[in-house]
């Protein structure tokens, strides 16, 4: 029917061109007033251009190289946020009149953190918008953001909050001492995450209640919390649940702060301000009022880090996770913690949750603390179900005498889920409690050091097959008594 | 390039507020000259009976001592002969436990040099002295039957020229705030009382003197240098001296009593006017020896308010700021208006030898107004052998011109010695009102102000602690109500668990400093020493200590904690809740390290003049005491599996600091060198007093870096260093082997 095709798509490009140019222009924020001298406060700067660029349907604000000291930047629809190589967002400290957007106020306060429950109080935020990107290769520097949770006025906890939001893109840019949260996405649908680098003071991505999420490329440096986290927590209002979504090729430590992104990747402190090891780990709850579905994790890096923590204990539902192709060195804690737990910080009423079809399989370990070895305990009455380890190799320090595999762990249901709630574990490999229908096929230690207790310490347990396991390279016959060297 | 990678980590970490020094010149914080005029200290010799048969024994280690310098100890029970009580000379340490005192007869202690004949002290411990403190009873004031007199604040001083101390203190029964409104019960009375519980004399500074911390600050030291302490205090109409003299109505405008007594005055209770003095009191006899007119009230609302209370905000304090002998310093004012004035008394004389007035009309010293604390530090921190003020903020000159001004304001603590030990000179851990700040707490260089590092804040900081605790970390730990934890010297968390915020002594064996917290508050009083275990705190009891009760209510301090006699350690003078007496606590460890006594050291002495100025702070000595000290080989941690620690018990139950945490993680200190370059280079990794380094037995250096050329030694043979060092009398020696390849 077209003939001249050539013609035919030459007009389209220009049609396309015309059009790019009236919906996509550029917004320069130096063209608002934007000075980038790192003193001067540039935040109405940027929210002039966004507003502009809002008028008229959307766009790109450029951030040219400079150093732009902000307070919150209120992100919109049909927003592309760009960070040239070279720019800095500066998270400037607040004075005595000036800082960031008092956080709003929220009933629900009460189920989760505070950081978790308010968005407005943040160096870039957005509530209830679409279609946002933030990009570029320059950095976001939190320097005047507490880790604290303060509710005073003026005082920001947070880089980049999003609420009830959806297609949401964060791409390339860099990460420093973000606060609370470096990323708190909740609400938030088609969320991507790709190619971030962080370092920061405390969690880097809390995703909570985000329905289908990318998390790729990216790294994320936590000595001091947790590193990317799923979270269900209740501060929407509302259940819901952390559903379809993939972490893949990321890498998460626990080098000193600032030291990882300084490529100088110091280790001169070795406690988290909670006085355990390192965090920097990935980590599904603590929040757990929803649930969390269909999630994988795949191709990642753990390292100087708490090993990975599957956690449901508010009342939500954990199914359908596979874990697979994970390699962690030196780790402060276990290496898997599962936990069932009824600590229930949710509405008054709300049930026991379940945990169950999770499959682990191709994790290499190395270099991990021996003390609360593997956990994987629900409560009395609620098993966790439907769980396999399959192809593991756990290389643990060893060195706890027998006599510690006769400990009985406190059940504390309601306690806050972290390993060490249970003090010595009394088994060397796996402790397995409240549990269901596991299976461990083809499981690989090795101890540093002679360790008395049991490789597998059974307590409620049914249905436990334990297949090809084996200690130093030689298979061992009875899984249920001490390593030997 | 090790200092570099810190650097960068820093900024990343605390948002930097200031840069390090470029440089970098080894220049001591302080350097006195040797001929300063300080005063005469004897042996300290003092016994104290910890149980029935047990004694503990401690005397000064004095800096005319050689440092080889070993002691015998006697004890004779009753009128028997005396009996030696330790083999080999007592080289370690100045202290002594006693096993097998009876407590039959009155036993007296001889000290002498190991070997000699001649006695250097002697102790009588009465048979009747049972209980393991000294008790000094509080002499009743006419009117006073049930003791409503409360002891307060107390400063130590040799008031009968005999070397050692005695005890001045604050007596007051209706304290206030000078915020508050409100009539006192009369004015402050001082004491003096000697160790064994001898009254001397009493001041009553009377009506116009109002009682509460920021209005007497009382300066003890020997000013004219006769070898005798004087007690240098602000004084008024209606001051009664020891010897009966009243100032009188000076002026004769018929008033001696200048109070406001109109209820519904906004000033009620406080002194708007009449007459203010300087008095110089005699510390043998309580008598006034010279008086002069303190700085003037000036401009009713420069010091910032009107209601008299910013304007009666003193601050005091004792500095060699001649570099030979003491000047008596004064201070008015720190929100506002700020005025410093230093006077000699010198020939029965009191002369002024400068002042500095934020409001002299020169906009410079404008900028310094606003920027002092409660409370302030004295020391030579340039290195010129003079004393400068530290005065919160900004820094006063030793001739009263301006110092350096961080402009970072007005605070509530200050802490002046070597906190960071791998820079030159001496540091200053400061904490700030103003919020927010990004400095809510900083540390910064003593000498030029240049800001090191900080904690934001967004709260009014008002506590603020500097003391090395902990022995994983070098130099001295940092602390503050709102560091959410810990910090080492170089700002690293530590740990979030943040031990008390008050005070600091040297009380166990060890070269750390412990915790010395308490409470006022009537209903939960409390006096406590505390070890800290790395996260987390163990307490020491102290003997009888429900009798004990803290003083200035939430702040919780003791009338004066102080190396008063004794070895290196601090004593601890507290009162008791009955307000009879102020009991004297002598520590009851042992101890492997011995100093000169810390009074000889002008900046500890000088910090213990002022720890009792307005708002308590703690001694803070002039050089580096902890448990860094003697560590020359480089050393690191290796991360063990009990870091999640709980606090453990050594030897006898005694609480352990480092225990769990060290049994975690393990210090590996190198002392195996090889060296395959043309010189081999070590640091002794800190400014001692002097070094001595030897190689195979022969001494090859005594500077504090040893260099030395392969081309002098044979290759391949392990050779032996050794390197001994001495720091206020206590000497550090170790060994470690090097090959040269």
């Amino acid at each position: 029917m077209i003939k001249n095709k050539p013609y035919y798509i030459l007009s389209l490009l220009v049609i396309l061109v015309i059009t790019q140019g009236a919906f996509a222009e550029t917004y320069n924020i130096r063209d608002f007033g934007a000075v980038g001298d790192g003193k001067t406060i540039d935040s109405p700067a940027i929210n002039a251009a966004i507003d502009k660029a809002v008028e008229n349907g959307g766009g790109r604000i450029y951030v040219p190289a400079g150093t732009y000291a902000c307070y919150s930047i209120r992100l919109k629809s049909n927003i592309t946020l760009y960070l040239e190589s070279g720019a800095t967002i500066l998270a400037a400290f607040p004075t005595q009149n000036d800082g960031y957007d008092a956080a709003e106020p929220n009933p629900d306060n009460p189920y989760q953190d505070f950081g978790h429950s308010h968005w407005k109080n943040s160096l870039m935020w957005a509530i209830g918008e679409r279609n946002i990107t933030i990009e570029g290769h320059g950095l976001i520097h939190g320097e005047g953001l507490t880790r604290e949770e303060s509710r005073l006025a003026g005082v920001g906890n947070k880089a980049i909050a999003f609420k009830e939001c959806h297609n949401i893109t964060l791409k390339d840019f860099s990460m420093l001492h973000c606060g609370h949260f470096a990323l708190i996405a909740t609400g938030v649908d088609n969320l991507h995450v790709l190619n971030l680098k962080v370092d920061t003071n405390r969690d880097g991505f809390d995703i909570d209640c985000c329905r289908n999420v990318r998390i790729t490329d990216c790294s994320v440096n936590c000595p001091w919390d947790d590193a990317i986290v799923l979270k269900s927590s209740y501060g929407l209002g509302y259940f819901k649940d952390t559903e379809n979504v993939t972490i893949s090729g990321c890498f998460v430590s626990g080098y000193d702060k600032g030291t990882a992104l300084g490529a100088t990747w110091e280790t001169y402190e070795d406690v988290a301000p909670d006085h355990g090891t390192n965090t920097g780990r990935i980590k599904l709850g603590t929040e757990s009022s929803g649930g969390f579905k269909n999630i994988a994790i795949t191709n990642c890096i753990f390292e100087r880090s708490r090993g990975l923590a599957i956690e449901a204990v508010d009342g939500g539902h954990l199914e359908d996770i596979v874990i697979s192709n994970i390699t962690m060195r030196e780790v402060g804690n276990s290496p898997f913690f599962f936990r069932l737990g009824a600590r229930q910080r949710s509405p008054k009423g709300t049930p026991v949750g379940k945990m169950q079809r999770i499959l682990v399989q191709n994790v290499n370990v190395y270099d991990a603390e021996s003390q609360f070895s593997n956990i994987i305990s629900g409560i009395p009455g609620h098993a966790i179900q439907s769980l396999t380890f399959n192809n593991i190799n756990i290389y643990f320090k060893g060195g706890h005498p027998a006599e510690d595999g006769l400990i009985s762990p406190p059940e504390n249901e309601r306690t806050y889920p972290e390993p060490w709630m249970f003090g010595i574990i009394p088994a060397s490999g796996f402790y397995v409690r409240h549990a269901r229908d596991v299976v461990f096929d083809n499981i690989r230690f090795y101890f540093e050091e002679p360790d008395g207790r049991p490789l597998f310490k059974l307590d409620d347990a049914e249905k436990i097959y334990i297949d090809r396991v084996y200690v130093e390279g030689e298979l061992v016959k009875d899984p249920y008594s001490a390593t030997e060297k | 390039m090790k200092r570099k990678l810190l650097t960068i980590a820093l900024i990343l970490t605390f948002g930097w507020i200031g840069a390090f020094a470029q440089n970098n010149s080894q220049l001591k914080g302080s350097a006195y000259s040797s001929s300063i005029q300080k005063e005469k200290l004897g042996r300290g010799l003092m016994a104290i009976r910890q149980a029935d048969e047990k004694v503990a024994v401690g005397w000064r280690f004095l800096p005319e001592d050689d440092v080889k310098m070993s002691f015998d100890l006697y004890r004779q029970d009753g009128n028997k002969k005396p009996k030696k009580l330790n083999e080999d000379g007592l080289f370690k340490s100045t202290y002594f436990i006693d096993s097998s005192a009876s407590n039959s007869n009155d036993i007296t202690y001889i000290l002498k040099e190991a070997g000699k004949k001649e006695v250097l002290a002697q102790y009588k411990l009465d048979a009747k002295a049972v209980k393991p403190y000294l008790t000094i009873s509080m002499k009743e004031i006419p009117g006073d039957p049930d003791f409503r007199y409360s002891p307060n604040d107390a400063c130590i001083g040799d008031l009968t020229g005999d070397g050692e101390m005695e005890i001045i203190i604050k007596r007051s029964n209706s304290g206030k705030d000078n915020s508050h409104r409100g009539v006192c019960n009369g004015g402050p009375i001082i004491e003096a009382y000697k160790m064994d519980g001898t009254f001397l004399w009493r001041v009553d500074l009377g009506v116009n003197i109002r009682q509460g911390a920021h209005y007497t600050q009382m300066m003890v030291y020997d000013f004219n240098g006769d070898g005798k302490a004087e007690l240098a205090v602000k004084t008024a109409e209606g001051t009664v001296f020891g010897d009966g003299t009243n100032i009188g109505d000076i002026n004769n405008d018929g008033i001696t009593d200048y109070v406001d007594r109109d209820e519904n005055s906004r000033t009620y209770g406080k002194i708007m006017s009449g007459p203010e003095f300087l008095s110089v009191i005699e510390g043998a006899s309580g008598r006034e020896l010279a008086r002069a007119d303190y700085i003037e009230r000036g401009a009713p609302d420069s010091y910032g308010d009107r209601h008299g209370n910013r304007v009666d905000r003193y601050l005091g304090g004792v500095g060699y700021f001649d570099g030979e002998r003491p000047s008596i310093l004064i201070c008015r004012g720190y929100y506002a208006r700020t005025v410093l004035e230093a006077w000699d008394y010198r020939d029965g004389k009191l002369t002024k030898r400068w002042r500095f007035d934020s409001h002299s009309g020169d906009p410079k010293d404008r900028e310094y107004a606003g920027q002092g604390n409660h409370n302030l530090s004295i020391g030579d921190v340039d290195g010129d052998g003079k004393d400068e003020v530290t005065y919160g903020a900004c820094l006063i000159n030793n001739d009263g011109t301006r110092g350096y001004n961080t402009k970072l304001g007005h605070g509530d603590a200050i802490h002046l010695t070597d906190i960071d030990i791998d820079r030159p000179g001496l540091e200053v851990w400061d904490c700030h009102e103003e919020v927010p700040t990004r400095a809510g707490s900083e540390l910064r260089d003593a000498a030029t102000g240049e800001l090191l590092w900080g904690i934001p804040s967004y709260e009014d900081v008002g506590r603020a602690l500097a003391a090395d605790i902990d022995p994983r970390f070098r130099g001295c730990e940092v602390w503050t109500t709102h560091s959410h934890g810990v910090y080492t010297a170089n700002g690293r968390l530590i740990t979030e668990r943040t031990p008390s915020i008050n005070m600091a002594i040297w009380w166990d064996g060890d070269l750390n400093r412990e915790l010395l917290n308490g409470s006022g508050v009537p209903r939960r009083p409390f006096v406590r020493i505390e070890k800290w275990n790395g996260d987390g705190v163990d307490r020491l009891s102290l003997p009888d200590e429900e009798d004990l009760i803290a003083n200035n209510w939430t702040k919780g301090n003791p009338c004066i904690s102080a190396d008063i006699f004794g070895d290196w350690r601090e004593e601890l003078v507290v009162r008791t809740k009955d307000n009879k007496e102020v009991r004297i606590y002598m520590t009851p460890y042992e101890t492997e390290h011995r100093f000169y006594s810390l009074l000889s050291d002008v900046i500890y002495r000088n910090s213990v003049i002022t720890q009792n100025i307005a708002y308590n702070q703690p001694t803070q000595a002039g050089f580096y005491l902890g448990s860094d000290l003697g560590r020359f080989w480089p050393e690191y941690y290796t991360r063990g599996s009990q870091v999640h620690s709980k606090s453990g018990h050594g030897e006898g139950g005694r609480p352990n600091g480092m225990h769990m945490r060290l049994q975690g993680s393990e210090r590996k200190v190198v002392k195996e060198f090889t060296c395959d370059d043309e010189v081999f280079e070590l640091d002794a990794r800190y400014d001692y007093d002097s070094y001595s380094w030897k190689v195979n037995g022969n001494e090859v250096s005594n500077q504090r870096v040893l260099k030395l050329n392969a081309a002098d030694y044979p290759k391949g043979e392990s050779l032996k260093l050794e390197l001994e060092t001495v720091i206020h009398g206590g000497v550090f020696k170790d060994e470690a082997r090097l090959v040269f390849k």
